[in-house]
């Protein structure tokens, strides 16, 4: 038999319980002499993976349990342990037992077509588009005020903490801020995400691959950061942000995004699906802001006008195709309905 | 723990959120103790395995938003502790005695029996190779186990109590610098107190 084969079974008996008075002293002596490295990380390796991928859990533990240790051997250690547990023990109870350990947070979603408000237990307020998440706690524990985007869009109206800033997480992407107002839209099925400001100075920081791969640029108003969600490169553009701001009276505002993008934030807004019957169409980019009161109709009329384009509805889709007509010179120059 | 509550989590104890550690601790550390003490078989060096663990998930605390799966950043970070832990009981003795002391062989005779012969001329091989001084520093070892039943008798108290002095007696200063250093002290009770 080779010796590996007998190694492996020494640290298999050794972690099995199995080994002997001889064997331990055997696997202590190997192991000082490096012969079980190998053979231990590799069950070490196994057993790592067993815990990981099997999801073994301890369906009884009760977090918080408290229990005393006996700390003596000399006079003066238990002299030094008793103070450390007696200013423990009241650090614990200060601090630990009077307060909930667990983190409250929650988590506001919004459907098709709503808007909610929040108001943050410092202040701030969000206003959150429909289809969105924001997720944040109650209080703001830490040495920053943090909060996350999950889905969709936000305008953040926040209070000035110059000792605790306040970051919005938006996937690996991160807006941090002293006190100002800015929107954020990260809808998933749009690859860019755009960050705009109103007021004040944001810095906004986009976190790719490794920490030491970090992008950072700083927003002031009417400046927006276009994030790719793929790569995380940002790129900084003037805009209105009034505009921007569309969509907390119920409209909608497009800056020269590209018809996939488009098509995809009519399709949660009016539960319409939107299909393309020519490959080019996604790429077709549209500018345009539209009230409120301006229905799914409207909207595709100002788009096909723009474009060139002709719309069918049927069965709650849409389907958007080139128009072939020789007018299309014409069209395009009386268009842009913005 | 759900994934996303997870990540929100890490979020938070990435910004310093004491509280929110204290809940991936409650999550995670009976795990990882079962996983560490199947290596190293006592519960005192388990248990400081353990908050060692912890302790560096908290220093780290910076990285957390990059990492993509807690469950294996923890189980790697312990299973490298207890490696180096169990490499370093063989030339430190007073772990080595803590380990062979906590070791309680399972009977099993029908198997041993039945143990190829070529195994057990294996070990008693590398047995005769063995150097004097280092059997005899073995007994020693096996000696000192029994030498803290009989402190823990003399004294009074709990031989467990001795085991975990012995072993934190090592780590009170490095606690203390630690906490020097920005470790919220509830984080530190947190985890001596869960223990």
């Amino acid at each position: 038999m080779e010796e590996n084969i007998l190694l492996d079974q020494l640290v298999e008996r050794y972690i099995d319980n199995q080994a002997s008075e001889k064997e331990l002293e055997v696997f202590f002596f190997l192991l000082e002499q490096g012969k079980l490295d190998d053979i231990l990380m590799k069950y070490m390796d196994k057993s790592q993976q067993t815990y990981i991928t099997n999801n073994i859990s301890l369906a009884s533990q009760k977090p918080g349990k408290v229990k005393f240790i006996y700390n003596t051997r000399a006079v003066a250690a238990a002299a030094v342990v008793l103070v450390f547990l007696l200013a423990g023990i009241f650090l614990y109870n200060t601090r630990v037992l009077n307060q909930d350990t667990a983190v409250k947070y929650a988590q506001i979603s919004t459907h098709n077509g709503e808007l909610k408000s929040i108001e943050l237990s410092d202040g701030s307020i969000v206003f959150l588009n429909s289809n969105s998440t924001l997720k944040y706690t109650d209080n703001f524990n830490g040495d920053k005020r943090m909060v996350e985007l999950l889905e969709g869009e936000a305008y953040f109206d926040i209070k000035h903490d110059a000792a605790k800033p306040f970051v919005v997480k938006t996937g690996k992407i991160l807006t941090n801020v002293l006190g100002t107002s800015f929107n954020i839209r990260s809808f998933k099925y749009i690859n860019e995400v755009k960050i705009t400001v109103t007021k004040g100075k944001v810095g906004v920081q986009s976190n790719y691959t490794e920490p030491a791969h970090i992008r950072q640029v700083i927003l002031i108003p009417d400046e927006q950061a276009d994030i790719n969600r793929n790569t995380g490169s940002i790129i900084k553009n003037k805009v209105k942000s009034a505009d921007i701001l569309n969509w907390r009276e119920g409209g909608l505002y497009f800056d020269n995004e590209n018809f996939r993008d488009v098509s995809a934030i009519l399709e949660t807004k009016f539960g319409y699906a939107i299909k393309f019957a020519n490959d080019d169409i996604p790429n077709y980019r549209f500018t345009a802001g539209f009230k409120s009161t301006e229905n799914l109709i409207d909207i595709l009329n100002a788009l096909c006008l723009a474009n060139n384009l002709k719309y069918k509805i049927a069965n709650k889709t849409v389907l958007l195709k080139i128009a072939k007509n020789k007018l299309k010179p014409m069209i395009k120059k009386q268009t842009n309905p913005i | 723990m759900d994934d996303l509550n997870e990540k929100f989590l890490l979020t938070q104890i990435s910004i310093g959120d004491d509280a929110a550690f204290s809940e991936i601790y409650a999550a995670y550390q009976p795990l990882l103790y079962r996983f560490v003490n199947r290596f190293l078989k006592s519960t005192a060096i388990s248990e400081e395995i353990c908050q060692d663990v912890f302790i560096k998930l908290w220093e780290k605390r910076q990285n957390l938003l990059y990492i993509e799966s807690l469950k294996s950043y923890l189980f790697t970070l312990a299973k490298n502790q207890a490696f180096n832990l169990l490499k370093r009981s063989s030339l430190d003795n007073n772990i080595k005695a803590e380990i062979l002391y906590s070791y309680i062989p399972e009977e099993n005779t029908i198997e041993d029996k039945l143990h190829a012969d070529e195994y057990m001329q294996y070990i008693e091989k590398v047995l005769n190779t063995l150097p004097l001084q280092s059997r005899e520093v073995f007994r020693l070892c096996r000696q000192l186990g029994k030498t803290y039943d009989e402190a823990a008798n003399d004294l009074g108290i709990s031989r467990n109590g001795i085991k975990k002095h012995m072993v934190r007696s090592m780590k009170v200063l490095k606690y203390n610098v630690q906490r020097d250093f920005g470790i919220p002290l509830s984080i530190i009770l947190a985890i001596i107190f869960n223990s």
